[in-house]
């Protein structure tokens, strides 16, 4: 006759070897500098200038500008100059990048997930290098 | 004294613990890139009305801005990928994978705004994946 849970040993073995062999990992990653919020409440379209705005922000990340020159220079690394200081740079790009990675590690089973969201501002200017438009998003706050 | 039965009982639980601890594993994987599309496109984009100003304001920035000889273009995009994978292997001594099966779905949202040379929004074209992804 079977004595009752004479299974009971074999059951807390598993149970404890899961336990030992589990693992939680949790990575971080940022990328880029900050983006001032104080400082995009100051943007004035028409009025605020893009050295004003280079001030503020330093130099951007990306820009685009309105003729292939720039993408030649780019392309070619003809300059080492910061190509923000030509006169066709008109659109000023900002991002600040976080990640934030976490997993559980078991012995027969593995979850991980991965975020990546940005902070994500863009300056459009105008013929006298004052701000015609901006967009800003603060993908960032979607982290948890 | 230990009988028989006890020891093949013993027997079986090492053989199953071994079977469990080395031989089969599953993981699931998930990857979000971007911010979803915040708006209904459909709702918010009036052809030949609707300025960059505008979609600036509703949609924020774009991830990507192409220059072209008769307006620029706003590109935006969000990315999501959702894995899962079961495999029975041997991870030590052989090192050898008897079974696996591996499925990998990625889908993105994207949105794509046509601007003519005075910055009002020329067409668009919107297209929702990542409704098709499944959980496994």
């Amino acid at each position: 006759m079977k004595r009752p849970f004479h299974h009971t040993p074999l059951v807390i073995g598993v149970l404890s070897l899961a336990l030992l062999l589990t693992g939680c990992v949790v990575g971080r990653y940022y990328e880029g500098p900050q983006i001032s919020g104080e400082k995009i409440r100051e943007i004035k379209p028409g009025v605020t200038t893009k050295e004003e705005i280079i001030r503020w922000f330093g130099p951007p990340q990306n820009y685009i500008s309105p003729t292939v020159f720039n993408e030649i220079l780019r392309e070619l690394d003809v300059t080492r100059e910061p190509l923000t200081h030509y006169p066709f740079a008109n659109i000023l790009s900002y991002q600040y990048n976080r990640g934030n990675i976490r997993a559980i590690v078991l012995v027969l089973f593995n979850f991980v997930e991965a975020k990546v969201k940005s902070d994500h501002l863009v300056i459009f200017l105008d013929e006298n290098d004052r701000v015609k438009y901006y967009g800003f998003h603060k993908g960032t706050d979607e982290l948890h | 004294m230990v009988s028989i039965r006890e020891r093949m009982s013993c027997t079986k639980a090492l053989l199953f613990l071994t079977l469990l601890t080395f031989l089969w594993g599953c993981s699931i994987g998930r990857v979000y890139i971007g911010s979803e599309i915040r708006q209904d496109p459909k709702e918010k984009i009036k052809i030949g009305s609707t300025t960059k100003s505008e979609i600036l304001e509703v949609f924020g920035p774009p991830d990507r801005i192409q220059k072209q000889y008769d307006g620029d273009i706003f590109v935006y995009t969000y990315l999501r990928k959702n894995s899962s994978k079961f495999a029975i292997e041997e991870p030590y001594l052989t090192n050898l994978t008897l079974f696996q099966y591996t499925r990998i779905q990625q889908k993105k949202d994207g949105l794509v705004i046509l601007f003519d040379k005075d910055g009002v929004v020329k067409n668009y074209g919107f297209q929702k994946g990542t409704p098709e992804l499944t959980t496994f």
